[in-house]
């Protein structure tokens, strides 16, 4: 599967300026020693946020959430700012001018449905609305946005790889549509002010030793739900890929959007079969009833919303990201779903993995990887 | 157990109790480290297992030898480092209860055992009520754990191939000529006629190609919409080389340098009454000619003679369709009257005609925009295939015995 087609299709203006950016390497995009972050307390932006603090050339990074960050240095600068309220613009504008910060990160983004839907979608469309007047008061220079595949929905439809053309429609579940509402807002952004470089990562489902979104929970519920007679191919993404093409993407000049999923798919039987638990096949009349009863009663945290997600094919293209960013993955997508398993597995037995334990750029020694728990 | 041991030293020794404490420590550590590597050891020799099978049966189409064996090697280091951490725990507490002068009952007891190990998992294996494990032992046996990037499944395939190799061979007794027409590397576009309510002819051309062609090439076919997200057949045929009938994935397959086989007709191809037979529906828009030109891939009419009389439909019935969504169910002789048993197919006798490639690359990826050459050439094939098909029917004089 080297070679892959694209669409040359001109309804998104996200990725019109390809040719222009694959003319520059990534490696030539401006080192930021400042940089301001929302969402630095969720999963993702907790994966960005320590591979951050790592790098010795970046010496401080806001953090904008109404939670603090897990990842403790002197580097990391916490404020408490609620994106949903009225004058959150304000104060992250005052906050990213008098600390002259030239680079944001956008994680304020949700990686699935969750229990709280009117929430989500406050700080998704609201949050998002507020940060974007806030970067055009302060004349940021570039914006990284942490997106998810799942704006293209699961619609029979679908071509088998989605390329970052594909026209975005605001179609289907509520979780699929804030999200689609949040990316035109970024297009319109971009089309307004040329001189602030948006970027769009649309990761695939973050998996890993320590991941915690729905889908992983998905594969470690004991009961794991699924449709009747439908087998869709899955693709995931390794956290610690997730957290390198983060990275590439923040110090690189590359605009428009990028699919970051890794390697392969594998079927969604599988993965069932993989994890070991026990599957539930649903007709599909009664499918819709079903999931959301099992969610009602806190069985699993599927909504109804995600039965299309298991019928249908979600699986993106990622030749774009290799070609302009420079960004190859490390792991497959077994691979991604395997260590959350073993993880896990590890776990009930009172140890932990590090996720690097599997190690790619400094490989621990064998014994290095285990660490005691409590 | 070490509870009663430290009594037993208590009575025997009136050591030190520093001594004693680091001793019960280095007891309690041992037994711990010595769970975890029963449960990693389980886990390598369950992939180590894996390996061997694969490498031994070359099914792996994903990974390299070299990958491989470079995973071994990493695994068989591993598991001499932890063997070496555990002989030198295993030497302290030795040294530790020889300073306490009490047998070394426990280290025998803790020492791994082979033969221990083997009979743990024939219990298991006998064990009638671990139905789950074995439920998904059994499900993953017949599966590659990744499928190809289109949902192609080496292992599942080879499970499912013999039924086809039957209907290939005994029950269509399918003739195929013109194989040499295929290319040896490198992707085509086979365009066919369609019929038979199920893509039966996709996968008698693909059991072909897999079995008569020199090269032995993996072909893969587009499926319709409404088969292909029909419960269980499209997942099913999505594993063993069916793909969803669509512009990109086509073309996508093209640049991977597979053979494609696609049916312009379509649905109206499928669904065609007997009374139509072998008159070939709408050739689609063309769609077939422009991916060609924008790939440059050979396109290769082929001609099938015999699918159409295995469902003789008589009527479509659209009114209960509409009510399970699907665009028609076939009023066949056998069908709603036989039951699940009227969707057995006759065994007509089949012909496959694979027509030379046709080369439309002189005309270059411009002319896909020109409408009327790809009409016109969209049109041309139609006839070819066409004309090839009027003139079997000619020489055939049995439907049953060719």
């Amino acid at each position: 599967m080297s070679k892959r087609s694209r669409k040359g299709g001109e309804e998104n203006p996200l990725s019109d300026i390809e040719q222009l950016a694959a003319d520059l390497p990534s490696a030539n995009g401006e080192v930021y020693a400042k940089i301001a972050m929302t969402g630095g307390s969720s999963f993702r932006g907790h994966l960005v946020l320590k591979r951050l603090a790592e790098l010795p050339h970046v010496r401080e990074i806001h953090v904008f959430d109404i939670k603090a960050p897990l990842v403790h240095a002197p580097k990391v600068i916490f404020h408490r700012v609620d994106l949903t309220r009225d004058g959150a613009d304000d104060l992250v504008a005052s906050l990213l001018i008098k600390n002259e910060i030239k680079c944001l990160v956008h994680g304020a983004l949700f990686s699935g449905p969750g229990r709280n839907s009117s929430l989500r979608r406050e700080i998704e469309t609201i949050g998002t609305f507020h940060i974007l007047n806030a970067l055009a008061e302060a004349k940021v220079e570039r914006c990284v946005v942490l997106g998810d595949t799942f704006v293209y929905g699961a619609h029979s439809q679908n071509p088998n790889f989605i390329s970052e053309n594909h026209s975005l429609r605001a179609l289907g579940p509520d979780f699929v549509r804030a999200r689609v509402d949040v990316e035109k807002q970024l297009i319109e952004f971009a089309k307004d002010y040329t001189d602030c470089e948006v970027c769009v990562l649309r990761f695939a489902p973050i998996l890993g030793p320590n991941s915690t979104n729905v889908r992983a929970r998905y594969f470690l519920v004991g009961i794991i739900p699924k449709v009747l007679g439908y087998d869709p191919l899955l693709q995931f993404i390794h956290e610690d890929d997730a957290a390198v093409a983060a990275q590439l993407a923040i110090f690189s000049k590359a605009r428009g959007a990028f699919n970051i999923v890794g390697k392969g798919v594998l079927p969604l039987s599988t993965g069932i079969h993989l994890s070991g638990r026990f599957p539930v096949p649903v007709a599909t009349p009664i499918c819709k009833t079903v999931f959301s009863l099992g969610f009602m009663l806190r069985v699993w945290d599927l909504p109804s919303a995600m039965v299309p997600f298991f019928q249908y094919l979600c699986v993106a293209d990622g030749n774009r990201a290799e070609k302009v960013l420079g960004f190859r993955p490390h792991y497959s997508s077994r691979q991604a779903l395997k260590a959350l398993i073993e993880a896990a597995r590890l776990r009930s037995v009172g140890f932990s993995i590090p996720s690097s334990a599997l190690g790619e750029e400094q490989p621990l020694k064998p014994n290095e990887g285990f660490v005691r728990v409590n | 157990m070490s509870k009663l041991k430290s009594q037993t030293t208590n009575d025997s020794q009136t050591g030190s109790q520093k001594n004693l404490k680091e001793h019960e420590d280095l007891v309690s550590l041992s037994s711990n480290v010595f769970k975890v590597r029963r449960t990693l050891l389980d886990q390598f020799s369950r992939i180590e297992r894996d390996m061997e099978k694969r490498s031994k049966m070359n099914r792996e189409q994903f990974a390299s030898r070299e990958e491989l064996n470079s995973v071994m090697e990493k695994l068989s280091a591993f598991r001499g480092e932890l063997d070496s951490v555990l002989l030198k725990i295993e030497e302290r507490i030795q040294h530790s209860a020889e300073s306490f002068r009490i047998p070394t009952m426990e280290a025998a007891e803790i020492s791994p055992a082979g033969g221990e190990g083997s009979l743990d998992e024939i219990v298991t294996g006998l064990n009638p009520f671990n139905l789950r494990r074995k439920y998904h032992e059994f499900s993953l046996s017949m599966r590659s754990e990744e499928v190809d990037a289109f949902g192609f499944d080496p292992i599942f395939d080879r499970f499912v191939r013999p039924v086809f190799e039957f209907l290939y061979t005994k029950y269509w007794r399918v003739e195929t000529y013109g194989i040499s027409n295929i290319p040896k590397s490198g992707p085509c576009l086979m365009v066919g006629n369609h019929s038979g309510s199920l893509p039966y002819d996709a996968t008698m051309l693909k059991m072909a190609v897999l079995k008569e062609h020199t090269a032995h090439r993996e072909v893969r076919f587009m499926v319709e919409d409404f088969l292909f997200h029909f419960p269980f057949l499209g997942s099913m045929m999505n594993r063993f080389g069916g793909v969803r009938a669509s512009q990109e994935n086509a073309q996508q397959l093209l640049q991977a340098q597979m053979p494609v086989v696609v049916f312009p007709e379509g649905v109206k191809g499928l669904g065609k009454l007997y009374r139509d037979k072998y008159h070939l529906a709408r050739f689609g828009r063309g769609g077939f000619i422009r991916l060609c030109l924008r790939t440059g891939a050979p396109l290769i009419p082929v001609a099938f003679i015999g699918p159409e009389e295995i469902h003789p439909m008589m009527a479509r019935e659209t009114f209960f369709a509409g009510m399970l969504g699907i665009p028609y169910v076939p009023i066949t002789p056998t069908f709603p009257w036989l039951g699940p048993a009227g969707l057995i197919p006759l065994p007509s006798k089949w012909f496959i005609h694979i027509l030379p490639p046709i080369d439309l690359s002189e005309y270059g990826p411009e002319a896909e925009k020109d409408r009327v050459l790809v009409y016109r050439l969209a049109q041309r094939v139609k006839n070819q295939i066409q004309e090839v098909i009027v003139e079997q029917l000619k020489n055939r004089r049995s439907i049953w015995f060719g």
